[in-house]
């Protein structure tokens, strides 16, 4: 169980390293120390391969540091056995991908419902509150569509409407805007900090696009070859 | 996550791929169909044969026999082969030296039915009552008419003598004093109208015992065509006959015939002096009532399995205590005992048990339990042969389930990726395809069993139409049964079968790694 006084999450010397390639271990995250306080709201930015997703991941309990340590309020996440980090996952992270990942079977709102399905909400509350989400970020009339009947934009909100459904204490989103136009990239962050803020959650984005990290953060930390170069607040 | 999502998932997936579910669901179909069709075949034909011999009390009977005294063990100088030959007919004669001996020897141990037995085996702990069968030769008359019949004893409760029945009533107790006449009787008397049958119940008949001598039209035809011929021989002419057959062996040594014609000869009138010569019985005559009349059995169900066939054809039937009255006024009757005693048992499940005791008193018995078990053992063969078919389909089935649910672990990578980062256990995505499997296997097991239930009617039907009307099948039965146990067990064993074929593909699908699944395209 995860501790209720939280108070933001803390990478003390986590390092992630894959299998080795061409004899070599690939490391991902080099002995990385930091901290992210409770409703802070924080851009990572980086290239490709730099470690930025990989940092997310751990954040989100999906995947176990190499070594190294994660600190969740008082608790380490990265001890935790697998279904303690589930119920980590399900009760403090919502996620959101650059791809939505939306099951493409399901409408929205039951999309959306996936977090209170796998609480074991029963479907009547589940369905209320699947739907106040949806019509929080304005999809209050495409309850009963599938993601192949939602533009990008609309994913990427019912994507949100899910990270959320849950209050979690942290949000995680990966790239949240890469597959949007600017316009509606724009929209979408505006709307993401706009619930996460209501919240109090603390948000985490991972982007390569300055503007977007300017626009959604209010701290900022550059990661390049699994190293933080840089970490300041705008 | 909830059963009831579980479901709700799995349905969900089946949909999303309709052709791949209704291949798998219909192996599953196959599989249950067959496996529940030899179970309720074996079941259902068993119960109806039960049930058949429990309806006419069959299964408390036992039937004592007279030990014949077949002694197996043949001495060894017995069956000496003498003189050089093949090693085959050797063995061919060695075999009939056996065989003659076997019959040599039949009789010297042979144990009657007697009045002693109707003692003994009455004291044996669980038999609620017995008596013997008994058959008899009459001359019957009626006014002035008069034939010789054929008798034969019922039991009360004898169904099918009461099916028979045409007027009247059939015997009440086991010694009903009254008589049942066959129609054919009555005919020969002159009741010819359907209706007249009815207006023979109550008349007298008197019934002349016939003693072996009478009987001598089956072992001196001579007798016996000249009382046809309506030039019937005088007493003294009679004797003067008699007496002439007993001389008959001494006459034959003064025959010019060959050695081997006088053999024969002697032979075939040594045979017949021991009959003819035999001393008549004081005439005995019986007046009895008629309460019955029984039309001529019907020719699909003449000597049918079980029944009663002295009954089948006998011109007046007896209650098994007033035949065995009369037979015992026989004069003969100590010499040759009676045909068969029937013992009834208390309960069905003493009935091995007093047989027991029966063939430990020196008697052979026969009972319908050991019938019943062989039968029994048969149907559990056949069902068994069956079920492994059944079986085979099913796991054949299981193949399908496996294949399909590793399709739809594949096809579901990201899906699972996707639950794990919502924050599903591992076991709720092992349970999401356990339910799934499940879900196939539950759906194909109730439609198979469904249709083994719809095939009831047509199955019966089809039974009945090549089943001959004497067999040891009740053709008014249903010869499909589905118990309780069944109808739950099938589908469970059919679900577990299922789950255990999702087994291997769920765990996988648990043990996917959620970033690798994530970013699965």
């Amino acid at each position: 169980m995860i501790d209720s006084s939280f108070s933001g999450v803390r990478l003390i010397e986590v390092e992630k390293t894959y299998g080795e390639i061409d004899s070599e271990r690939v490391v991902a995250l080099d002995r990385v120390s930091v901290s992210f306080r409770e409703g802070e709201r924080t851009a990572i930015e980086g290239k490709s391969g730099s470690g930025k997703s990989t940092l997310l991941n751990l954040l989100g309990g999906l995947d176990r540091p190499t070594s190294g340590r994660i600190e969740v309020g008082d608790r380490a996440i990265d001890r935790l056995k697998p279904d303690e980090l589930a119920r980590y996952r399900l009760e403090k992270i919502g996620m959101i991908f650059q791809s939505y990942n939306l099951i493409p079977s399901r409408t929205a709102v039951q999309n959306v419902e996936l977090p209170l399905i796998v609480a074991g909400v029963c479907k009547n509350d589940r369905r209320e509150r699947a739907v106040k989400a949806l019509e929080k970020v304005g999809l209050g009339k495409r309850l009963n569509h599938r993601p192949d009947q939602l533009s990008g934009g609309e994913s990427q909100r019912v994507a949100i409407a899910r990270a959320l459904i849950n209050a979690p204490r942290v949000v995680l989103a990966d790239e949240p805007t890469g597959n949007l136009d600017s316009a509606t990239a724009r929209a979408v962050v505006d709307m993401l900090v706009e619930q996460v803020a209501a919240s109090r959650a603390c948000l985490i984005v991972v982007t390569h696009d300055r503007d977007l990290a300017r626009r959604s953060a209010e701290r900022l930390i550059r990661i390049e070859d699994g190293s933080i170069v840089e970490d300041y607040y705008i | 996550m909830r059963g009831v999502d579980l479901i709700e998932f799995a349905i969900e997936s089946m949909r999303k791929h309709p052709s791949r579910s209704i291949l798998s669901v219909s192996g599953v179909v196959a599989g249950t169909f067959a496996l529940s069709l030899s179970i309720a075949i074996g079941l259902g034909i068993e119960r109806a044969v039960v049930e058949k011999f429990r309806r006419d009390d069959m299964l408390r009977k036992i039937m004592v026999r007279p030990n014949f005294g077949y002694d197996e063990n043949t001495p060894a100088d017995a069956t000496i082969v003498e003189g050089g030959m093949s090693d085959a007919k050797r063995n061919r004669i060695r075999k009939a030296l056996k065989r003659n001996y076997r019959n040599e020897n039949m009789l010297k141990n042979y144990i009657i039915l007697d009045r002693q037995c109707l003692k003994d085996v009455a004291k044996i702990t669980g038999v609620r009552s017995i008596y013997p069968h008994t058959i008899g030769r009459f001359r019957a008359h009626l006014g002035e008419t008069e034939f010789d019949v054929d008798s034969a004893s019922v039991a009360p409760g004898d169904r099918e003598i009461k099916e028979r029945l045409l007027a009247g009533k059939a015997f009440d107790s086991l010694d009903d004093p009254d008589i049942v006449v066959h129609e054919f009787l009555l005919y020969r008397w002159g009741f010819r109208g359907d209706d007249d049958v009815k207006k023979a119940i109550g008349a007298k008949v008197a019934l002349h015992s016939k003693t072996k001598r009478d009987d001598h039209k089956y072992l001196f035809p001579l007798l016996d065509e000249l009382k046809r011929k309506g030039t019937p021989l005088g007493a003294f002419e009679e004797a003067t006959m008699i007496s002439l057959v007993s001389r008959l062996p001494a006459m034959i040594q003064e025959l010019k015939i060959s050695p081997a014609e006088r053999s024969l000869l002697t032979l075939m009138i040594e045979r017949f002096i021991p009959l003819v010569k035999q001393k008549a019985a004081p005439d005995r005559t019986v007046v009895v009532t008629i309460k019955g009349v029984v039309r001529e059995s019907d020719e699909d169900t003449r000597y049918a399995w079980a029944s009663n066939s002295m009954a089948t054809d006998a011109d007046v039937l007896f209650s098994v205590g007033k035949s065995a009255e009369l037979h015992l006024q026989h004069e003969d009757a100590d010499r040759y005992g009676f045909m068969d005693v029937v013992a009834i048992a208390d309960r069905e499940e003493d009935v091995e048990t007093i047989e027991k005791e029966v063939e430990k008193l020196g008697y052979g018995t026969y009972s319908l339990v050991k019938i019943i078990k062989e039968l029994r053992t048969t149907i559990i063969l056949i069902a068994i042969g069956i079920g492994l078919i059944a079986i085979g389909m099913l796991l054949v089935a299981c193949i399908g389930i496996a294949n399909t649910m590793i399709m739809s672990v594949l096809q579901r990578t990201r899906e699972i990726g996707i639950l794990k980062a919502v924050g599903a256990r591992d076991r709720d995505v092992r349970r999401l395809f356990l339910f799934e499997g499940g879900t196939i296997g539950f759906i194909g097991a109730a439609i198979g069993l469904s249709l083994s239930l719809l095939a009831e009617a047509p199955g019966n039907a089809i039974i009945r139409m090549v089943t001959p009307k004497k067999s040891v099948l009740p053709l008014d039965a249903t010869f499909f049964a589905y118990p309780a146990w069944m109808l739950l067990g099938v589908p469970a064993l059919v679900t577990t079968i299922a789950l255990v074929a999702a087994y291997i593909p769920a765990l996988r699908a648990s043990r996917m790694d959620p970033v690798q699944s994530l970013r699965y395209e």
